[in-house]
This record gives structure tokens, sequence and C-alpha cells, in this order.
């Protein structure tokens, strides 16, 4: 994707830009890994805080010039779902934790190449997973904060992001 | 020789069953580790072939695990293939520089590593065994292993070869299975790629596989390219070409399809003397049977009346062999008949004059057939004398010839000799 690093330089703009980058790859991990169809379904570039998710969330830190963490909620039985397209078969919950993670893994990746790219160096923590039907997350010192819904075809659930970031030139 | 020794070095057990599931139908041996520490140690033990290596792992990760591999001079050698969602333009240029051999971005399909994998190792279809599961996944049920057999055997052009067509709109199909059906050629058309997937599944008998597969590009959601990864996942068709179908204003599409595999893309409107030629290119087919025959002891090469630039840059190519082949088996008289020929343009000129050229390397004896009656009344159709002419004008084939006689038919031709 081509993304034009101005952007980055307005600080208004950052969650937009964030925004933008999630619902190219949100898809793409999604087609290519589970070849499930997945459209954005509604995102706040300024979300308020906390912020509330359920699910099988898996989360992942960034440190560097970006500090922060991305959360990606599955609703519960879409995890699963998920979890025996990408794996052919029966998914056990730690087979469904791992999918989770190792999938947060591949949506942070890609946003942390896209900020490298744009002269915001980081590095990520290791993905780490939890369930609740709660979950409330906040960081309060974040200077963007985004949160995006995706919603799966066939009616098989729904995906929620949330980024906090504090990005630092 | 041994089956092919391939490490996984991953924290995550998807990634494992994943190539688990992508190798199932081939002969390789499969060791796994979970973070960089144990695959150095496994690496030391196993000494694989290829490495696959995670960037980012607990315990050790990609980046200080590749720096000891290739620290050791045990284990430098092993070629090692990054496997990461961390693509960012100073991540590959440091691992590139720590000599990884190749990288490859998450998300990312079976097909993709076994195509890269198999640049670096010999991989062979096995039969019929599955390939084990990585022991930390042994509480998920893979897939059932796909029917291995052996690749798809390459037919000649004149055989019929059998083109799978994916694309929405009949009149595509219609007019590709026109172009092709002269040359003999079979057609399945196919709406959408599900309604193609049984055509491609490892359960398809060999000889019913497609030899060439056409698709739109235009499907939603990048379908053209999760059905390119389901023909690969069958072992028997890892060799056929895919190629894309779009518009020309489509260069994301095509950039897509490029990297994902494809053979290529073939652009609408469709130029329906090129497409033959492009498809028998793609599949890398030699096209001189379909324009060499047989009289007694003389070869005939006739040129068609619509013969596209990439046919005869192929035909040039693949007349260079053939005709050294009719002298080594004793053959040394070429019949050349441009009768049927009725645009005599510079692309078609060049390989008349370099068939002729190297007629004349190899002292094989040639004759032109043709006949002012082939002139109809359009503007641009040249006699076979004009042609001549115009071949003239390109002197190697001439050397050292006064005059050139142009022969009404195959049998006066044949007779001067």
């Amino acid at each position: 994707m081509n993304i034009d690093a101005a952007i980055l330089a307005d600080p208004n703009k950052r969650g937009t830009l964030i925004l933008e980058i999630l619902n190219y790859y949100v898809p793409e991990v999604m087609q290519t890994m589970a070849g499930l169809t997945v459209v954005p379904g509604g995102g706040n570039p300024s979300a308020p805080q906390p912020s509330l998710l359920k699910g099988v969330t898996g989360s992942i830190g960034l440190s560097g010039k970006v500090t922060g963490i991305v959360y990606t909620a599955f609703q519960e039985n879409l995890a699963k779902v998920v979890a025996e397209k990408i794996l052919g078969g029966e998914a056990s919950d730690q087979d469904i934790n791992d999918v989770v993670a190792e999938l947060t893994n591949m949506i942070t990746g890609n946003l942390k190449s896209q900020l490298c790219d744009m002269g915001y160096n980081c590095a990520l923590s290791i993905p780490s997973v939890v369930r609740g039907e709660h979950i409330s997350v906040s960081a309060k010192t974040a200077s963007v904060s985004v949160r995006s819904d995706y919603v799966f075809d066939g009616g098989l659930g729904s995906l929620t992001l949330q980024v906090f970031a504090t990005l630092e030139k | 020789m041994s089956a092919p020794k391939i490490l996984s070095v991953d924290d995550s057990r998807m990634i494992h069953t994943l190539i688990g599931k992508g190798f199932n139908g081939y002969d390789v041996q499969l060791v796994f580790a979970s973070n960089g520490q144990e695959g150095l140690e496994v690496a030391a033990r196993e000494m694989p072939d290829v490495i696959l290596l995670d960037v980012t792992m607990p315990v050790m990760d990609g980046i200080e695990c590749l720096g000891k591999l290739k620290a050791d001079p045990a284990l430098k050698d092993i070629p090692v293939i990054m496997l990461t969602a961390e693509a960012g333009k100073e991540n590959v240029l440091k691992i590139a520089k720590m000599g990884v051999r190749d990288y490859i971005v998450k998300p990312f399909s079976e097909a993709g590593i076994i195509d890269r994998v198999s640049r670096l190792v010999d991989l062979k279809p096995k039969g019929g065994v599955a390939a084990p599961t990585p022991p930390a996944a042994a509480a998920a049920t893979v897939a059932p292993a796909a029917q291995a057999s052996a690749p798809k055997k390459q037919k000649s052009v004149t055989e019929a070869i059998k083109v799978l067509i994916v694309e929405e709109y009949p009149a595509i199909i219609e007019s590709i299975t026109k172009a092709v059906s002269k040359i003999g050629w079979n057609v399945v058309g196919c709406a959408s790629p599900a309604e193609a997937l049984p055509h491609v599944a490892a359960t398809v008998p060999p000889n019913d596989t497609p030899d060439v597969i056409l698709i739109s590009l235009a499907f939603p959601n990048k379908a053209a390219l999760s059905f390119y990864a389901s023909v690969r996942s069958n072992p028997q068709l890892k060799t056929v070409p895919v190629m894309g179908l779009c518009v020309k204003t489509a260069t994301f599409e095509q950039n897509d399809a490029k990297e994902t595999g494809f053979a290529g893309s073939i652009t609408k409107p469709l130029d329906l003397v090129e497409l033959p030629d492009r498809l028998v290119r793609a599949m890398n087919l030699d096209n001189t049977p379909l324009f060499y025959t047989s009289e007694g002891d003389v070869q005939i090469l006739s040129i068609p009346q619509d013969f596209s630039d990439t046919g005869s840059v192929d035909l040039v190519r693949y007349s260079r062999p053939k005709l050294a082949g009719f002298v080594n088996a004793g053959y040394a008289k070429l019949i050349m008949d441009l009768s049927g020929v009725k645009k005599f343009e510079i692309p078609l000129l060049r390989a008349v004059a370099s068939i002729l050229s190297e007629c004349n390397s190899l002292d094989i004896a040639w004759r032109i057939v043709g006949s002012d009656d082939d002139v109809s009344t359009l503007p641009t159709v040249l006699s076979t004398n004009q042609k001549v002419a115009a071949l003239k004008d390109i002197p190697s084939p001439f050397q050292g010839k006064s005059s050139v006689d142009v022969f009404p038919t195959r049998a006066a031709a044949i007779g001067s000799f």
C-alpha cells in the first residue's frame, strides 16, 4: 500500500492513517490465511478510553519511536471458525489462542513495517492472548487511540481492533 | 538421494501446522523448533537443507539466531528463508545484509512457501504417504493429505491441450474457445473460481487436469490469487502455467498476479491471433509442429495467414534446433510456403529471413512457394513475388543468389531440387 508519510507529521491525522493501514491489512491477512472475506465495519480514529473488548483477544506491544499496544478481539465463535479454517480441522482452545496470537502478529507486523518505513522505527513484543467478556483497556498517555470493527462474510462474527500509540520523531 | 530436510523455526504452532500441510504432498523431512535457541540446536543435530526462520520469537529471536547460524562454520552455508510480518525496508535490508537467502512476508500462502523452497531444493511429490504432523500441533486434525502424484507430463503443442478458463463473461470464453479450437485444443469454461475448483482438485485424474489456466483478475476479494494457491496445492499442477485476464489499465491486479506467481496476464480486448501463441509460450512448448510437415525427404514450413509477433519469434527460436535436427537425420531440403501469408509485416519478414539464413548456414537447400494469384483486391496484400522482393532488403538469406525463383505449387518446388 502507498501511504503519504507527511500525514504522520500531523498529530491530528495519525489516527486516520493508522486506521487506513489497518483497513488494508486486516482483510488481506484474513483472506490470505483463512480464505475469509472481511470488510471494515466502522472505525474511529479518535476512540474514547477506556475501550471495551470481549472474546479471544490478542495483544502485542510496540516500543521505540512508536510506543503502544495493539489489541485484536475476536468473538469467541469467530475465533474458533477462523482457527479451524486455517488449521484444517478441529481446534482446541490452545490452538485458537495460538492462531489469534499469530494473526495479531501478522496485522501488527505489517502496521509496524508501514510505520518504520515512515521513520517511526519500533520493535514488537511477543504476542499474548486473554479471554473475557468484559475486557476494559486504556492507555491514558497514548496520543492516538484507534478503534475499528471488521465484519466477516457469512455472518461468522466480528473482530475489533484497538490501537493505542504515541509517535515520537 | 534422500528427501530434503526442512527446519521450521517459529514460536507459532499455527505456522508449523501450515508448513506441515503445505509440504504434505512432497517427499521432504520436516523438523521443527519453537525459538531461535532450539533452532540452533536442531540445525546442528539435523543439518537441514533449508531453514525457515521466524523473526519475532521468545528466548532467542530470528535475527540473533541468523547471526549465530552465519557465525558457525558448520551451519553458515545452510540457506535461510526468513518468514516475517515485519517487511519494512530497514528490516529487509538488515536481514539481507546478514546473508539470508530469501524472505517470505506474512500473511503468506502455502503455495508461496513451496515456491520459495523449491528454488533452493529439489522438491519431489511423494506417493500417498502423509507428511509428519508437527509435534506441537498434534492436537489439531490436519486436513487429509492431497492425493500426491507426479507433476503433469507436458504435452506436445499438437496434442489436445486442455485450457481451463475462469471468466465471468461467456463471450470471452467463447472467443478464446474459437481461437484455440483451430489448433485442436479443448476448453473448459467456468463462470467463477468456485465452479473451477473441482477441475484442479487433487482427485482429478492426471489426464483430465488442465494444461494451462486463464483466470479473470476481476473477481472480487482477490479470488484469482486464492484460486492460484489452490492450483499450486495440487502437486500435479505445480508447473501448470496460470495466466490472468484483465483490462490493460488493471495494473495493480497484474502486479499482484505477477508477485503471486502467475505466468503473465493477457489483456482485453483480446488479440485472438496472439492469444494461442501466448499460451504456447507460457507452457514453454515448441511451436514448430504447428508449422512444419514433411513430404518425402523435403521439409515443408507453412507460414499461416494469421501469425503473431510472439508466434514468429518462437518459431525462429525453435526452428534452429529443428533445422539442425533435419540435417543430422540426413534431410537437406526445405520448402517455405508463403502462399497463405496475407500481411507481410516486419516481425514475420525477419522470421522468414532468419530461418532461411539458418538454412544457408546448415547447407539446407530451400525453395519458396506462392504465386501472384494469391493477391486479393486489398491494398495491404502482397503477392509472393512482392514478399520475396521485401525479403531481399534483408541481405543475409540471399547472399550469393542473383535471383530467387518462386514456385506456384509445392510439387513444382519439390521437383526443382
